[in-house]
């Protein structure tokens, strides 16, 4: 009776837990694609956020026609496509450059950046299928794709009194297709209501995650499949002093 | 026992896988170091209004505020022409989509509605684009010839809320309007608003007038002029238009500036050549002599608490500028850099002092903190000079002078990439910025 209940316990706590794991085949990515695809991240206009809704509403027709047409609310835009970019526009700034990353996998090891170090080794346990190594690598393709990503929406604080200081971090979600889930979170400073430089620097970061949106990581060939290392961000805006 | 210890185990093996898979989602930690100092683009509609007066006054206060927004180099107003949705009504909210596609960050929409009673009803609402929520919203009422100060305190409300910083529009320039031959210069006051409309002068063309400065209240002026021969100090109510020389002392005095509250005035006393700064209680003139020393002590400007003051001096034997308490105790040496330091103005902020800098047969406008450390040159030409600072201690006006041409009236920012012209109708110097109007 006893190691029929013991048995009935761990029965029924063994199958919560299997509904915890996901088993993904490995069939997406040989190692081989990791080391060999060059890849160009290029933007429609960097000066717009056209991105989802070029297609449908170019701006010179628009701008000619007396009434504009209804244009569709945001959330009916088409998930993004690859984009129809001729090559030509393609700029140097925007080649990927993989000794951007052996550089940001260089930062990881500096004392500052420890925390990140423990994180590879919990996501091979749970099946991913992925090694440490190619963790942190794609970690560090994601986190370079999101700092080039953020750098054209960023307002430096260089014009705000004692800038050096005004270090802000905060946190967002993104959904599947790239776009924000949520609204992005200060998680530093906690109090800045009475610092108006400080709330101004907030105020800057907040509107650089926002104004990306979205962000160009489901578009990527390396990265964008796995949703489940880059659906949370937190980033730090500290400028170079 | 046994059980319990079993089913405790796993129970807490449980919690730990549970506690595994949470901690399953990465979170990517990102650093950004580096972005932009683009002006913020900003979409600015035509006000609304219900008559082709009202339109008009309308487009009147839409184009000021695109023009306020984009002198001070924070904003980039986008062309109308560019606009997708076309604005019907105040009280529907905007499609957001519609303005982030053109790249609006803020939009601003307003409506003029006339009145029975002849005046008109203003109003407004400020737009984040990008959160997608309406950050503030106002109506002024007032008389239509009125529009343009409404425009101004719109476009402050703007900038207050896009920067978290006061803005400085609805202020006005009071400066040294010059006109005439280099050998007999005509140098009269003249006041304008900050953007240099509504320009008059205060005072007639027979006697030469000199640094002129706001009181805080904003209703009274302090300058120095020859009217009655040896240099003097004089007051001057806007209200009221009466003027009054500050005292009769035996030597000449110049270079007066109000006391943070208004109730007194910082100048310089010149008895037997010997200049000395003086300060003056304006309800008793009770006068008190702050400075003591051979060489020429002048140009005091006080920190925005009152409780220190800037000034120049050439004891050391060249110019430079020194910081004492405003007893005229603990006096020390701020500025070691080459040259001459002169004209130093304390920020309205406190954190910092403004000054003209002659080296090398240049001049040039800096700011350095108020210990003389971080001293950065933000303008340089020929002949810069007389800085004055907006109230929000974030531009600086100054004249700038050619080589044989006449001074003019010139802005730059703390960055010291947003320098413009001030337009003005005639030749122009000692520019003074006012407060904000009450």
């Amino acid at each position: 009776m006893r190691a029929g209940v013991v048995v009935s316990i761990v029965g029924h706590v063994g199958a919560v837990m299997m509904t915890m794991l996901a088993w993904e085949a490995r069939t997406t990515l040989s190692p081989d694609a990791v080391v060999v695809v060059p890849i160009e991240i290029v933007d429609v206009a960097a000066e717009s956020n056209v991105r989802a809704l070029a297609e449908q509403i170019p701006e010179e027709e628009v701008a000619a026609q007396d009434t504009p047409p209804a244009p569709e609310p945001p959330e009916a835009a088409p998930a993004p496509t690859p984009r129809p970019t001729p090559p030509q526009q393609r700029t140097r700034r925007d080649e990927f450059d993989l000794s951007d990353i052996s550089g940001l996998v260089d930062k990881q090891r500096e004392p500052g950046r420890r925390r990140q170090e423990g994180a590879p080794a919990e996501r091979t346990q749970r099946g991913a299928g992925l090694g440490t190594a190619e963790v942190a690598s794609m970690e560090a393709r994601i986190a370079a794709l999101v700092q080039r990503h953020l750098q054209r929406c960023w307002r430096l604080p260089d014009d705000l009194p004692d800038p050096d200081r005004l270090i802000v971090v905060i946190e967002f979600q993104l959904n599947r297709n790239g776009t924000l889930n949520g609204q992005p979170q200060v998680t530093s400073p906690r109090n800045y209501s009475f610092d108006a430089p400080m709330n101004e620097a907030v105020n800057r970061a907040v509107r650089a995650v926002r104004q990306c949106d979205p962000y160009p990581l489901p578009d990527d060939p390396i990265v964008g499949e796995h949703f489940d290392i880059w659906r949370e961000q937190i980033v730090t805006f500290q400028r170079r002093s | 026992m046994r059980m319990i210890q079993s089913l405790a185990g796993a129970v807490a093996f449980a919690f730990a896988l549970i506690g595994l898979s949470g901690a399953a989602f990465a979170q990517v930690r990102v650093s950004v170091e580096d972005g932009h100092l683009n002006p913020m683009p900003i979409a600015v509609v035509d006000f609304l209004g219900s008559n082709a007066a009202a339109e008009q006054v309308g487009r009147d206060v839409a184009g000021v505020i695109r023009t306020n927004l984009d002198r001070s180099g924070l904003f980039r107003p986008i062309p109308a022409n560019a606009f997708i949705e076309r604005i019907t009504a105040l009280e529907v909210p905007p499609r957001f989509g519609d303005w982030r596609v053109i790249d609006a960050q803020a939009l601003a929409v307003g409506q003029v509605t006339p009145l029975p009673d002849g005046r008109v009803r203003i109003e407004f609402r400020l737009w984040d684009v990008l959160a997608q929520n309406s950050l503030t919203g106002f109506q002024y009422t007032t008389t239509p010839d009125n529009w343009r100060r409404i425009a101004h305190r719109i476009s402050d409300q703007i900038y207050q809320q896009l920067t978290g910083e006061q803005g400085y529009f609805d202020t006005r320039i009071v400066f040294v309007s010059e006109s005439g031959p280099r050998t007999r210069r005509i140098k009269r006051l003249m006041i304008m608003d900050q953007d240099g409309a509504n320009p008059f002068f205060l005072t007639g063309p027979e006697a030469r007038v000199l640094t002129p400065r706001f009181s805080p209240s904003t209703q009274m002026i302090t300058y120095m002029s020859f009217e009655t021969g040896a240099p003097r100090v004089f007051l001057y109510n806007l209200e009221t238009n009466r003027r009054e020389v500050l005292g009769d002392f035996p030597g000449m005095t110049f270079a007066p500036r109000f006391t943070p509250d208004g109730q007194g005035v910082v100048f310089t006393l010149d008895m037997n050549g010997n200049a000395e700064i003086f300060s003056m209680n304006l309800r008793d003139r009770q006068r008190r002599r702050l400075t003591n020393h051979p060489g020429i002590d002048t140009s005091p400007s006080y920190a925005p608490d009152g409780a220190r003051i800037v000034f120049n001096s050439d004891r050391g034997g060249t110019p430079q500028l020194y910081v004492m308490n405003s007893d005229g105790s603990s006096q020390r040496r701020i500025s070691f850099g080459e040259g001459r330091y002169m004209t130093p103005v304390w920020s309205p902020r406190g954190d910092l002092i403004a000054f003209t800098r002659q080296s090398g047969g240049r001049f040039a406008i800096g700011v350095m903190r108020p210990d003389g450390s971080g001293e950065r040159i933000l303008t340089e030409s020929y002949l810069d000079e007389a800085p004055t600072w907006s109230p929000n201690g974030r531009v600086i006006m100054f004249f700038r002078e050619g080589r044989g041409e006449g001074a003019r009236l010139w802005s730059v920012d703390l960055t010291g990439r947003n320098l413009r012209q001030v337009p003005t109708q005639t030749d122009a110097s000692d520019p003074a910025w006012s407060p904000l109007l009450p």
